[in-house]
């Protein structure tokens, strides 16, 4: 009688504890980005916007001036390096366009610093011949994120370091192989691990499917990714990247079928790491929760990197259904959604007031394609070197690139700086409103320089 | 009434009494569970990863020495004929990546019994032309047969790719690769192979990567409660597909 009072009383309880227990087992892991906040933008060295005539200042303190410049794109060249008070400063640019930090000092050595543009005009268009073809960058209206007028102040990325996480890229084509990261210690193919850290002959960057130094693309999607950010801008050839000159490293972890592992891409990261970068392309994701790469993308932020994460293309909410690396809610990670050409966001593209921070045009984005055609180009039917695509993976690689920018520009900001300056300067969309954080479109010009 | 007569009654009664609130213990400890379980099944339709994820230990319980004997575990998943599946596992992908296991034979297929709500867990490996050739397939489903016919539907509503034969772990901060070489062994002198393995380590960021067989739908779990019931992992976990 007990015995069975006792196994009828059992069974109950454990029953009860049991699915108590796996039910706080089974409960997914807490992931919640804290909502953006605004990081004060640092104006120490940066005066008030001058606007002179075109290669001319005037600058007027102390009794006898030297004059030095910083920023910009060089070499200038001075009519004059001192002189009095009342003293113009006559220089010249290489481009038409320029923005450069003007540093007077008197013979007291007191200094002070203007910003100083040389407006010749407000577009600096390059001369690829697909470039009135790149509505992301430039179109009429205003759905574009005013390449030309940011690049009328700089072009130059090189030397931010962008890691592409990605397929790998085609390193023969004639668009991206100028603006390759080249490994200063890896510059032979010796077997040797030059630069001793644990890849050998890692002179562009390395691949994690294969095991070796192959960054070839053997799907299509890091090629078009890389060309985004950096195909290389007025060489008379093809597109213009948003960097006309770059650095960029292949970090090789998804295969020819755009597949690939956390463990992998926690090894990218990591190596992304040691290599310097400071920029992180991540077009590629998934649905499920590593704390391996959450522990990487946290090392990348301790080690000072901005890491822009692609929204996801499952027109879905991902503060509701979660998607990775985007929802990891490291301080460091921007996560971009797609607009369309009307800057609408786009049908196809995540989106989510809280996870998702920001959009850039993602539809009929044109960029390199590789030059020898790959199972999944045939498969596409795209076998030209220059192709378009849809997604948030191509809208990722546009921020990554603004962020190289803007960072190049300014190289004291911090990345945490250089996400928010992306950020609070984006334009606002009304179509956004409701769907990301903030509701605003990447502006190129607005984030590297706001008068 | 004889007196023998009145004290059987009397042990009767009290029986009955007894036997009243045990059975009254256990319907209200089932009710409770079929709602905590429904609330469960409820929630966990809209998460993809559904199934236990162990936690890991705050401090490791043995560093050295062989892995701690554990209790033998049940799976939920029970065995199911791949054969009864010819082609129906890949023909509705939920996003487009998982084409890329259309058409690849299947090795083993298990699944969980329904709950209240008619939702269950099917795991599928699959043998792939991918970097690590044993993916495991994991797919929350619900049977939706269609009204007023036989045969049954089903509704997929989650899924998850993973290799299947590693782990990725994470080691509390003083195990040492030693330690985990170690735990390998006793896991295949216990279970008798050799199939146990350290594939691939990270120095790094510290990951290895712990193989197995992983034939066996049941498998993945079971090692991954057995290692973190060691206590030398900070964290033990799927190595995940991603996709671009």
């Amino acid at each position: 009688m007990f015995e069975r009072f006792h196994l009828y009383f059992l069974i109950g309880v454990c029953a009860v504890s049991t699915l108590c227990l796996s039910g706080c087992r089974a409960r997914a892991p807490a992931e919640e980005n804290p909502s953006w906040t605004p990081q004060p933008t640092p104006t120490a060295t940066i005066r008030p916007l001058q606007l002179v005539p075109t290669g001319s200042t005037s600058l007027s303190i102390g009794k006898r001036l030297r004059f030095s410049v910083s920023g910009g794109i060089p070499p200038y060249s001075f009519a004059s390096t001192s002189g009095s008070v009342g003293a113009t400063g006559e220089f010249q640019a290489p481009y038409h366009t320029d923005l450069v930090t003007v540093t007077v000092t008197d013979s007291r050595g007191a200094q002070t610093q203007t910003l100083v543009s040389i407006v010749a005009g407000s577009l600096l268009l390059p001369n690829d011949p697909m470039f009135s073809l790149q509505s992301a960058l430039s179109r009429e209206g205003d759905q574009d994120i005013d390449a030309p007028e940011a690049w009328a102040l700089h072009q130059d990325c090189r030397s931010i370091l962008v890691a592409v996480l990605d397929s790998g890229i085609d390193t023969e084509h004639p668009d991206l192989a100028a603006n390759l990261w080249t490994n200063p210690e890896e510059s032979y193919a010796d077997g040797v691990d030059g630069d001793g850290n644990g890849f050998a002959d890692d002179s562009h960057g390395w691949n994690f499917v294969g095991d070796n130094n192959d960054i070839m693309d053997e799907n299509l999607h890091g090629t078009h990714v890389a060309g985004i950010i950096g195909a290389v801008g007025n060489n008379g050839i093809g597109v213009s990247g948003v960097c006309w000159r770059a650095s960029l490293a292949a970090v090789k972890f998804l295969d020819a079928d755009g597949v690939g592992t956390s463990s992998d891409a926690v090894d990218a990261i990591d190596y992304a790491i040691g290599i310097g970068a400071k920029v992180i392309n991540a077009s590629f994701g998934g649905n499920t929760y590593n704390q391996a790469v959450k522990d990487a993308l946290d090392r990348a932020n301790s080690a000072g990197i901005l890491f822009v994460s692609a929204a996801g293309n499952e027109t879905s909410d991902n503060d509701t259904i979660a998607y990775y690396p985007g929802n990891y809610d490291s301080p460091n990670i921007v996560t971009v959604a797609a607009t369309t050409e009307t800057d609408s966001l786009a049908s196809y593209s995540n989106y989510g007031v809280t996870q998702v921070d920001l959009a850039a045009p993602g539809s009929n984005v044109l960029s390199t394609f590789p030059t020898v055609a790959t199972p999944e180009m045939v498969s596409r039917d795209k076998t030209s070197n220059y192709e378009r695509l849809n997604g948030t993976s191509m809208a990722a690689p546009l921020v990554a690139g603004a962020a190289a920018l803007v960072w190049s520009f300014e190289p004291a900001l911090t990345h945490l700086q250089v996400r928010a300056r992306l950020l609070e300067r984006a334009d606002p969309v009304t179509a956004l409103e409701g769907k990301i954080s903030g509701a605003r479109r990447l502006n190129l010009r607005k984030a590297i320089y706001v008068p | 009434m004889s007196h023998n007569a009145r004290t059987v009654r009397k042990k009767l009664a009290r029986q009955k009494v007894i036997r009243t609130i045990g059975l009254m213990t256990a319907t209200l400890g089932m009710i409770v569970a079929a709602g905590i379980l429904s609330l469960q099944a409820t929630l966990q339709s809209f998460l993809e990863r559904d199934l236990p994820r162990p936690e890991s230990p705050g401090t490791p319980a043995a560093v050295t020495g062989p892995a701690q004997p554990l209790p033998p575990r049940e799976s939920r998943l029970e065995k199911v004929d791949a054969g009864l599946r010819p082609g129906k596992f890949f023909t509705a992908p939920r996003t487009p990546f998982f084409k890329i296991l259309n058409g690849q034979p299947v090795v083993s297929v298990a699944e969980t019994r329904p709950d209240g709500l008619g939702n269950f867990t099917r795991v599928t490996i699959v043998k792939t032309q991918l970097k690590y050739p044993l993916i495991r397939v994991e797919d929350r489903l619900r049977s939706a047969p269609p009204e007023g016919s036989d045969e049954a539907a089903e509704q997929l509503l989650a899924r998850t790719a993973m290799v299947a034969d590693h782990l990725m772990l994470t080691p509390n901060p003083q195990v040492t690769e030693e330690d985990l070489t170690r735990l390998v062994a006793s896991l295949n002198e216990e279970a008798g192979s050799s199939h146990y393995e350290i594939r691939r380590t990270n120095p790094n960021s510290r990951i290895f990567l712990i193989a197995f067989d992983g034939t066996s739908p049941q498998e993945l779990e079971e090692v991954r409660a057995r290692i973190s019931a060691t206590g030398l992992a900070r964290e033990v976990e799927p190595d995940y597909l991603v996709h671009n």
